[in-house]
């Protein structure tokens, strides 16, 4: 139950220190817990799916590219790293299941076979970490860009080399034994908990990576509202001044999803349309986003010859667990002179 | 002779398995793999990966299944593939030999 605890505790200490997360993580964690639940009643002598080779060559898979996520991927400071974190701690606790614990079980508890084993995955790991820290090595002194990239990776990837010198020999356990004979006689009931615990293992961890590459896809969404007609006393004009007030919300993605705001002013006098406030570039912040990172990359301003005003805010939308995709946001205002809106958002 | 390694050179299982009768004799004693691991101290996958050939004993636990099976090792285990147990015990007699009179 401790691990069940831990679990909880990554996911909502964001939470605690009062950062909006949303209903996504809610139901995340509620996913983990199930998840990791289900896994704890697995049968210790499983017969069924954990005990099968292919399935635990998948789970060691899996578990090699969380590791190389926390190696490569820059997500320190995003509630993101909570993703690979938790996945680290849930696909240990099903390979735990997977090999009942032998590659750290002492002598006394195993027998002639499962001791052979054991010594044989732990020879394997120590060649494998030995060619691993053989490669930090030579990453850390080849060229700048390396040691940099080392450097900067240096807090979640060593989070991800604690797992391999620690995990690595029931890494190698699971990729050699052969298939695992059924249970005699008894444990139906077990076999219902390996049949739920593999389904439930894959949507936890294919959740993050499918909403992230939806980001790229799903529609963007706006809720555009536009306030009345102003007329501005104060301003400084021999025609009459017109304002009016514009506001909206553009976002995409669910769960994994980012979204950037507009709320500003608008002003025209016959002879030409400005921005009265909301359109400089202090004003072109995102607000919100969820497992990804918002990077602003247009905020203009102009009016142009007819005296038509133009306002463009644009933003690239990356996902925290693929930055390699990115998706482009825009909201627009573009206003005449005689406050015709002809395009907003 | 030639000898036979117990392990290759890498220290991993030889390709060549024993063949078994492990699966049979422990039908016609009717005991099932978890009591014939209880029998011999070891674990139940264990007598799988035997029967399988996935796995060689040690000599001493193939002294143990001798034990608890009542026949010679050599009866369990075999390098050539074994033929049925009633085909080694029925097998036709070969008559002996007259002795020639001196």
């Amino acid at each position: 139950m401790w691990l069940v605890a831990a679990v909880v505790a990554l996911i909502l200490l964001p939470a605690v220190f009062g950062i909006a997360l949303g209903w996504f993580i809610a139901a995340y964690a509620a996913l983990v817990l199930a998840t990791a639940t289900v896994l704890r009643q697995v049968n210790r002598e499983p017969g069924s799916w954990l005990g099968r080779r292919w399935v635990r060559r998948a789970l060691v898979v899996v578990l090699g590219a969380d590791c190389l996520v926390l190696l490569f991927g820059g997500v320190w400071f995003s509630t993101a790293v909570l993703v690979p974190i938790v996945l680290l701690i849930l696909l240990n606790i099903a390979l735990g299941r997977a090999t009942q614990r032998v590659a750290t079980a002492p002598d006394a508890t195993l027998d002639e076979r499962q001791e052979e084993l054991r010594n044989r995955a732990h020879l394997v790991s120590y060649r494998l970490l030995a060619i691993g820290l053989t490669l930090i090595v030579i990453i850390g002194v080849a060229t700048p860009q390396t040691r940099w990239w080392l450097t900067h990776s240096l807090p979640l990837g060593f989070l991800g080399f604690l797992q391999l010198l620690f995990g690595l020999p029931a890494m190698v356990l699971a990729w050699i034994e052969s298939d695992r004979l059924a249970p005699e006689g008894e444990q139906k009931v077990g076999d219902v908990w390996a049949a739920a615990s593999l389904p439930l293992l894959g949507l936890t961890i294919a959740t993050p990576f499918v909403l992230s590459l939806a980001l790229t896809f799903l529609p963007v969404h706006t809720s555009p509202w536009m306030g009345p007609t102003r007329v501005d006393y104060l301003a400084a004009s021999n025609s009459p001044v017109h304002c009016r007030e514009f506001f909206t919300h553009a976002s995409v993605g669910i769960g994994v999803e980012a979204e950037i705001p507009l709320h500003a002013w608008a002003c025209w006098d016959g002879r030409h349309a400005y921005g009265a406030s909301g359109m400089n570039r202090s004003d072109c912040m995102p607000t919100q986003s969820v497992f990804a990172t918002v990077t602003t990359t247009r905020c203009t301003r102009t009016t142009s010859a007819d005296g038509t005003l133009h306002f463009t805010y644009r933003a690239a939308v990356r996902p925290a667990l693929l930055p390699f995709l990115v998706r482009e946001m825009e909201v627009r205002l573009v206003i005449d002179r005689n406050g015709h809106v002809e395009r907003f958002p | 002779m030639r000898s036979v390694p117990t392990t290759d050179r890498r220290g991993a299982q030889p390709d060549r398995s024993l063949y078994n009768r492990i699966a049979v004799l422990r039908a016609e004693r009717g005991l099932s793999r978890q009591q014939l691991a209880d029998a011999i101290e070891v674990n139940y996958q264990t007598i799988g990966y035997l029967e399988r050939g996935d796995y060689n004993p040690s000599l001493e636990l193939a002294f143990r299944l001798s034990e608890v099976f009542g026949v010679p090792i050599e009866a369990i285990f075999s390098r050539r593939p074994l033929r049925p147990m009633s085909e080694e015990l029925y097998r036709p007699q070969r008559p002996e030999p007259r002795a020639r009179p001196a």
